[in-house]
This record gives C-alpha cells, sequence and structure tokens, in this order.
C-alpha cells in the first residue's frame, strides 16, 4: 500500500508511509461516512416503495410528486415563511438583548449575562412541549390568565399556527443569537458610535447607522445560520406544525416514512428539494464570511466598551431582561414542573393543589427503557464526541499542514454533512442499512453512525481553526530532531490542540444528547435516547412522565452546566 | 490522477462491491425452528416450552396497547414464569408495524410477538413477515376472532366512542347519536385522531356511500381538532384543550374517570369495534417464551387480567369490567384483510375528507 514519494511535498517530510496511510484510512472513513447516505438517498428516491416483499421498481413519480403536484408549494411557501419568521423572532430578541447588556446601563445586564446559557440547556422538544402548555388555546396559562385579565371571550393566541410555530422556535434560538451578537459587539470599537452620539444623531440611528451597518457581516451570517436551522428543525413542526395541518419539508419527511407502506422513496425526493435549499445558504454563508474582512471592526487600537446612559428608560431595559427571563426559562419550568406533580392535567388553582403527587417520578423510572435511554445517550454523546473530535485532528492536519494533493476533496467530505437536515440524515441512513448488509438498523451503531456523520463539520471546524492557529515550527523542531510523526502528532500536535480539541468534544457532546431528527427515525427497542423517549411519552399522551423526565434532566443539566463551568473557573485561575 | 484520489477510488470500488454482496445472516432464530416450536401439539408441550423458555430467559413485546395496562400484563406473566425477562415495546399500532417491518427488512430480528389491532398485524402478515401458530386456547375464542390460517387470534377489541370533557359539555347537550355531532355548536371543539381510517371504512360499509360521504362532508366543517394517538386525545379532553371526541377508546375514560378526571363516554351507534390480534413474527429469537406468552394472554387469568385493567377482552366468556364497556350497544367491526385490501381509498377518502381539508 506504499505511495510513491512525489504525492508528499515539503515543507515537512515523514517516512513516507505514514501520512499517506493516514489520508487513505482518514479518506476512506469520511468518505463512507458522508458518501453512502447521499449516494443511498438519491438512488433510493427513484424507487416505489417495497410492499409484500416485493422489492420497488423504478419510477419518476416520487420527484414528480416532490416537485410538480400543488401541495409541495404550500409545503415550500410554509417551509420559507416560517424559517424567515424565526430568523426575525429570534434576531430581535437576541440582538435587543445584547445590546441592552453590552451597551447601555441598564441594571440586571450582569447577572443576565451569567445566566444566558441557562436557555440553551431547555433541550428543544422539551421546551416545545412546555409551550404548548402555555399557548394552547383552552388550556394555555398564558391565554387564561390573559382572558381572565382583560375580560376576553376567546383566546387572545393559539400556538397551533405558523406564528405560534415561528413563536416558539424563534424564541428557542433567541440565546445564541445574542451570544453571538455579544461577541460582536464586544469587538466592535464603541468610538464609531461615540462620533455618531456627538455629531447629533440619536440613539436609534446611531444603532441603524453604525452599530447594525458595522456588523452586516456578522449579522448575515446570524441570519443564514437561523435560516439554515428553520428549514431544518423537526420538533417545532412535528408537535405543533402536524396537529395543526401546518406542513413544513421535514414534517413531510416525516410522515412519508410513517405511511404504510413506507414510502422511503417520496422521503428521499424531498429530502433531495430540502438538500438544494440547504446548499444554497450554506454556498450564501462561505461568501459572506469570506467577505467579512472587508469591514474591519477589530483594530489595532486599544478600546474600552463604553456603555450608553439610557436614563430612567434603564429600567425599561431592566424590565425587558426580566420578561426574556421569565419567557425562556421560568415559565417553561414551571409548567414542566407543575405538570409532573398530577395525576392529570389541571390548570394551576388553589384546588388542584390537593390533588398534588410524587407518583410519576417512580413511574418512569420503573421502566426500564428510561434508565436505558440515560445511559444510552451519555455513552453515545461521549463516544461520537470522542470519535469525532479524533478523526477531525488527522483530518483538519492533512487538509491544513500537508501538501498532499486530493487533500481539499477531504476537506469538502468531512465538511458535506452540512448540507444533511437531521431527518434528511435519518431517511439515508436507513436507505444504506437496509441495503447494505450490515445490520444494524434500529441498534446504538447506526445511531453512533448518525451523529459522527451529522456532527463530523463541527469537530472539522474546531480542529482547523485551532491548527492554524499554532505555527508550524514546533513540529519542524520535532521534525528535526528525529520524533517519527507519530511521536510528532502525539506528543505536539494533540497537546496544543487541547482548547480546540475539547471546545468541539463539548459542542459535540451537547448537539448529540438533544439530537432527535435522525434519532427518531433510527432507533428500536433496546437501543432508546432521551430526547426519542420524550417523543415517545408525547406521542402517547403520557405528559405527566414526560413532564416528570424533563424536570428531571433540565434539573441534572443544569448541574452540570454549573460544575463545568466551576471546573472551568478552576483550570483558568 | 493523483495518487490521494486514486487511491480513494480504488477503496470507493472495493466498498461497492461489499455492498453488492447478498444479505448476510441475520442472529436471530431461524424461522424453520419458529415454526416447529409454534405448531408443536405433542402431548409434552408445556414441558417443553417451559424448558426450552428457560433457555431463553427473555421475552420482547412488541404492542400498541398502553404501558399503564402492557406493563403490568407482562409483570403478571414474569411472576407465573419467573425465568423469563419480559419488556414491552409499546407505541402507536402504525409505528409498531412500521418499525417491526422495517426491522425485519434491515435483518433485525428481536420481535417476539406483535399484539396490536388486526390492521396493523395485517400488514405485518402482508410483508410476509408472520408466521402461523397453534394454541389449545383458540378454542375459546369465538370464529370471527381467528385468523382461519392460524397467524392471530384476538386478545381485545377497542370501541370507538363519544369521550367528553364534563366540566365543558353539560350532560343535557352531549350528542346522542352520530348527526348531533354536526350541530354548529360543536364548531371547532371536535377532536379526531389521526390515523382512525377504521372508523371511516366501518361507518361507509354500514351506512353505504352517500350517506357516509355527506355525514363525513358535514363533519369536516367543523373545524376539527385532529391529534394523533387515542390516548393522548383522551388526555387531551381531560385536560380540556379538546371538549369532546367520537373517536375514543372506551375503556380510556372510563379509567380516567374512576381516577375523577373531568371526563366521561357514551356509545354512539353504531359503535365501531377495533378488533385487536395477538401475533408472531416468523424470526421471533424467543420462540418458546412467546409461545408461552400467547398462551397466557388467551387464557382465561390472561383475559382477566386485562379485563381488571380496564380493557375489553375477547374471550367468549370473559366480562368486561364494568361490562357496560361492550354491551347495551350496537357495534360493527370490519374483517382486518378486506380493511386492508381497500386500505388505500379508505385512507385517501380520509386524508381528503378529514386530515387534509381544513
Amino acid at each position: 500500500m506504499a505511495a510513491p514519494a512525489d504525492s508528499l511535498a515539503p515543507p515537512l517530510r515523514f517516512r513516507v508511509d505514514a501520512p499517506t496511510l493516514l489520508l487513505i484510512g482518514a479518506g476512506a472513513l469520511v468518505g463512507y461516512l458522508t458518501l453512502f447516505p447521499l449516494f443511498f438517498l438519491v438512488y433510493g428516491s427513484f424507487f416505489t416503495p417495497t410492499v409484500g416483499g416485493v422489492a420497488g421498481t423504478f419510477t419518476l413519480d416520487n420527484f414528480v410528486k416532490a416537485y410538480a403536484d400543488r401541495s409541495t408549494l404550500s409545503v415550500l411557501l410554509n417551509s420559507i415563511v416560517f424559517s424567515a419568521g424565526t430568523t426575525a423572532v429570534a434576531f430581535v430578541i437576541g440582538t435587543g438583548l445584547a445590546w441592552i447588556t453590552e451597551r447601555t446601563n441598564a441594571p440586571l445586564r450582569r447577572l443576565f449575562f451569567a445566566m444566558s446559557l441557562i436557555p440553551l440547556i431547555i433541550p428543544g422538544i422539551l421546551f416545545t412541549v412546555s409551550w404548548i402548555f402555555l399557548l394552547s388555546p383552552r388550556i394555555g396559562l398564558i391565554n387564561l390568565w390573559l382572558k381572565d385579565l382583560l375580560r376576553l371571550a376567546e383566546s387572545p393566541f393559539n400556538v397551533y399556527s405558523l406564528p405560534g410555530m415561528i413563536w416558539v422556535e424563534g424564541l428557542h434560538w433567541s440565546p445564541i443569537v445574542y451570544l453571538l451578537m455579544t461577541a460582536a459587539f464586544r469587538s466592535m470599537d464603541p468610538a464609531l458610535e461615540e462620533s455618531a452620539l456627538m455629531s447629533g444623531a440619536g440613539l436609534g440611528a446611531t444603532f441603524y447607522h453604525v452599530t447594525l451597518k458595522l456588523n452586516v457581516p456578522t449579522i448575515l451570517s446570524v441570519f443564514l445560520l437561523l435560516f439554515l436551522r428553520g428549514l431544518e428543525t423537526f420538533e417545532v413542526p412535528a408537535i405543533i406544525g402536524l396537529p395543526a395541518g401546518i406542513h413544513v419539508f421535514t414534517s413531510r419527511i416525516f410522515t412519508a416514512i410513517k405511511s404504510y407502506p413506507s414510502d422511503f422513496g417520496l422521503a428521499g425526493a424531498y429530502s433531495t428539494f430540502l438538500m438544494v435549499l440547504t446548499s444554497a445558504g450554506i454556498a450564501a454563508y462561505a461568501r459572506v464570511t469570506r467577505e467579512a474582512t472587508r469591514f474591519a471592526t477589530v483594530t489595532g487600537k486599544g478600546f474600552r466598551p463604553r456603555v450608553i446612559d439610557l436614563g430612567p428608560w434603564r429600567y425599561l431595559a431592566a424590565a425587558v431582561i426580566v420578561a426574556y427571563l421569565a419567557v425562556m426559562v421560568v415559565l417553561p419550568v414551571f409548567v414542566l414542573l407543575w405538570n409532573s406533580l398530577l395525576p392529570f392535567y389541571i390548570k394551576p388553582s388553589v384546588a388542584a393543589l390537593s390533588r398534588l403527587t410524587l407518583e410519576n417520578y417512580p413511574f418512569v423510572f420503573k421502566l426500564p427503557k428510561t434508565t436505558r435511554a440515560i445511559v444510552n445517550s451519555v455513552a453515545l454523546s461521549v463516544a461520537s464526541a470522542t470519535i469525532i473530535m479524533l478523526l477531525t485532528a488527522v483530518v483538519a492536519w492533512i487538509v491544513v499542514r500537508t501538501r498532499v494533493r486530493g487533500r481539499w476533496l477531504l476537506d469538502h467530505l468531512a465538511s458535506m454533512p452540512l448540507i444533511f437536515p437531521s431527518v434528511v440524515m435519518g431517511v439515508a441512513l436507513i436507505w444504506v442499512y437496509l441495503t447494505l448488509p450490515i445490520p444494524i438498523y434500529g441498534t446504538i451503531w447506526i445511531l453512533l453512525v448518525a451523529y459522527v456523520t451529522r456532527f463530523l463539520p463541527y469537530g472539522m471546524r474546531a480542529c482547523s481553526s485551532g491548527l492554524v492557529a499554532i505555527h508550524r515550527e514546533l513540529e519542524e523542531a520535532a521534525e528535526i530532531s528525529g520524533a517519527p510523526w507519530r511521536r510528532t502528532f502525539g506528543s505536539i500536535v494533540l497537546p496544543l490542540l487541547r482548547p480546540a480539541l475539547l471546545a468541539g468534544w463539548m459542542y459535540v457532546v451537547i448537539v448529540s444528547i438533544r439530537e432527535l431528527g435522525s434519532s427518531i427515525f433510527l432507533w428500536g427497542p433496546g437501543a432508546e435516547v432521551l430526547s426519542v423517549i420524550i417523543f415517545d411519552f408525547w406521542q402517547t399522551g403520557h405528559f405527566q412522565e414526560l413532564c416528570a423526565l424533563g424536570v428531571m434532566l433540565v434539573v441534572s443539566l443544569l448541574a452540570l452546566a454549573l460544575v463545568s463551568q466551576r471546573l472551568g473557573q478552576r483550570v483558568s485561575a | 490522477m493523483p495518487v490521494g484520489v486514486r487511491k480513494l477510488a480504488v477503496i470507493g470500488l472495493a466498498l461497492v462491491v461489499v455492498a453488492a454482496m447478498p444479505g448476510g445472516p441475520g442472529w436471530a432464530q431461524t424461522p424453520s425452528i419458529v415454526a416447529r416450536v409454534a405448531n408443536y401439539r405433542g402431548a409434552d408441550r408445556q414441558p417443553m416450552l417451559e424448558e426450552g423458555a428457560r433457555k431463553e430467559g427473555a421475552l420482547l413485546l412488541y404492542t400498541s396497547m398502553d404501558l399503564e395496562e402492557s406493563q403490568p400484563l407482562v409483570e403478571g406473566f414474569v411472576k407465573k414464569y419467573p425465568f423469563i425477562k419480559g419488556e414491552v415495546y409499546r407505541a402507536s399500532g402504525e409505528d409498531v408495524a412500521q418499525k417491526l417491518i422495517t426491522e425485519y427488512r434491515g435483518r433485525k430480528y428481536i420481535a417476539d410477538i406483535f399484539e396490536g389491532t388486526g390492521i396493523d398485524v395485517a400488514k405485518m402478515l402482508n410483508e410476509q413477515f408472520g408466521q402461523s401458530y397453534y394454541t389449545p386456547r383458540a378454542a375459546s375464542y369465538p370464529r370471527q376472532g381467528q385468523d382461519p390460517k392460524g397467524f392471530w387470534v384476538a386478545t381485545r377489541y377497542n370501541m370507538l366512542a363519544l369521550g367528553w370533557n364534563t366540566n365543558l359539555v353539560t350532560a343535557a347537550d352531549v350528542p346522542k347519536q352520530y348527526q348531533d355531532l354536526l350541530d354548529a355548536r360543536w364548531r371547532g371543539k371536535i377532536g379526531i385522531e389521526a390515523d382512525d381510517q377504521i372508523w371511516l371504512a366501518t361507518l361507509l360499509e354500514h351506512w353505504g356511500e352517500s350517506r357516509a360521504m355527506e355525514f363525513f362532508r358535514r363533519l369536516n366543517e367543523q373545524q376539527l381538532l385532529i391529534r394523533k394517538g387515542h390516548t393522548l386525545l383522551a388526555n387531551l379532553v381531560v385536560a380540556g384543550e379538546v371538549p369532546l371526541s367520537p373517536t375514543l377508546y372506551n375503556h380510556r375514560p372510563q379509567i380516567l374517570k374512576r381516577r375523577g378526571a373531568p371526563i366521561d363516554w357514551r356509545p354512539l351507534e353504531p359503535v365501531v369495534a377495533v378488533i385487536h390480534v395477538i401475533s408472531l413474527p416468523k424470526n421471533a429469537p424467543h420462540p418458546h417464551a412467546a409461545m408461552l406468552f400467547i398462551d397466557h394472554l388467551l387464557s382465561p387469568d390472561g383475559q382477566q387480567a386485562l379485563a381488571k385493567l380496564g380493557r375489553i377482552p375477547a374471550h367468549s366468556f370473559v366480562n368486561a369490567d364494568p361490562p357496560e364497556l361492550n354491551r347495551g350497544f350496537v357495534y360493527k367491526a370490519l374483517d382486518p384483510v378486506v380493511f386492508l385490501t381497500k386500505y388505500a381509498r379508505y385512507d385517501q377518502l380520509w386524508q381528503e375528507m378529514i386530515i387534509r381539508r381544513r
């Protein structure tokens, strides 16, 4: 298997085979993980469903149905309105909060910054369910309270609508926007804003003409990120959209699989449509971030962000912060807790207090699948994060450090899963493992394959940006001293990469533990994960048990976050 | 071609060759063993099954019966045979069938029993993934409660009845017949289960095309609230999110009412009865334990346990608890195989008349 020496060029010289073998190994693995699903998805969408043991036949109908049917237009419109709406909601809320905490003297702003990570902890599915209990037309708490307060005849809100879906999804993504925009505000020289203010521009004009416009690349990239998330998301479309009869691509794919006979081909055809949309979004994203250098907001000049005095308005700003925390954390957690303590749903009242019970908690744990789901979820997220970081460390090293021909291909392959929304990945992997003679459908191995493939790009990004920042002279020194490649990689590259590896690892652990869109298609009895169990509890009408599990999940994730924050502080101190 | 790329191409080709190989062996029992165990009629059948089950030591039940009932049912079975570790996989009948079929196509054979609606079991049989079996218990069941070819025996009936929230609907207002659902006062208040094609199909066969079409067309103008899952729908009625629904399985409101929830039910005639049956997947990894479970659930003891949990037993001589669950009203059940052969049409009508046009 030795490759000719000319495949390697200076500046780094190794014994001929090590990196070449690695390239082959890593390339084969990455290629297997990313190309097979894509191939089988497209291939499978040309077939009719298998019924009665008779294999499907070649057809173009799936594409005709997915692309030319009149109903697709409404699905496309729903998808776009939903994504654009969530983008707007998340952006306005997140940016507004970032501005208040970074640029004004509103009280509570420091406290809020410290708490800003908490909303990220609540998994999407729990957040969605809790908002149904808040905004449902007949039992939603907010509706009931407003009806009493304002003496309304009708409920003011209905979560089972497109605006309802947009609100829940947008709110769920606002903490991410907040973090991204906070970073943007921090790295921007406030002297520019001050000049505008001194030249007589009002607060609004300054915000619009200076603050926003200077951050155009960041804002555009945040827009695209949110829009892509909106196209890909599954929880809100499945739990709120399906009962409301509002279909988007992800829920269409889900119902195609769930029908009888399972229409994998039609799901595949819809998936290709969705992938065209996400690919376009990613291409635009790459373009926007590449041009970011034209807008230099970080200069060599030292600066200290100065705050704007809001005067009496600062109390309004503080009220906004409090209101945000209420809708983001307090209310959702409250309905979960309330429901978890009831034998069946009763709206909060003094009379209901007498019915409170703790029996839902032991019931949840009596089911063997609950403990198994916890073990599986933890094991899967740790395993996929570890595999991803090790694999991408090698791949990123090849891409960044060597001049092996074909390395660009490796880079592209490792980033390709970005175009797979989670449900599409699920459908694609069903195809792969129903066709290949590898019987892992419905086991935790297929979930591992799904997570590793889907989150590969995140590891890749963490590792390559980490590597770019490390000068190669240290590796060269090791090389000159005669260290073999293995040693150089193990003792120099990996330790230096540790912060990047750790950050990437943590991120992959978090996203894997929340993953639902792929898992819902691939799990099986014995291979349960937490998100699927929660979805199952919802579908089978076990709200109280769902909420009990949800409360425990939120509490333990919160504890985990606090502990890791403490540990982080101790390490850095 | 650069070397790296060529190598990748070679590896890709090798993988494709591997992919093209014929299917590998499964890990489960071969069908012939399952068939032999399932159809054994010797005098030593019981000791033979027990001895085999002792070696197998486990049972995985696929069912659409809610965990509140299926879990205690399996616990009762395990108490009788303590050497078997029993477990339940529960989802909606449509999901269980879909999961099992997909698993079999992916060569994953873990289900020992599939208990669900006759329709969902018929889907599995339609894919040739079922195994016919012999059980001496079948003799106590009416003829329409067993498959002539021996692939299933009825375990229970679910009756689609009208359930309502007693805080939101007064006793005087409760609809007494199907036509009453069309009253303008119920606009936006009627919940329908998303996959109750059987409801439409049974009423269509009973009423005839024109009357049924007229009814469902007008029902659809009532701004229906579509929800997936009968247990979920019943809980939504209790919560008050859905004030009333003609597609609740009557045992659920009965159980919830006993617990003090604000819900009640009554039959709308003819009541649509949904037959539930027990079947054996052809590669069941624990066939001995599976046969013991089939015997157990179909025995008077098993059926009594089912009745005590609030379900409607299929056994000819075991009563429901309370007996009103299946007495005092006219009910109609459709042959699952007939239903499945005409499923495409029923589903199309259902989607067009109830689900889509809202």
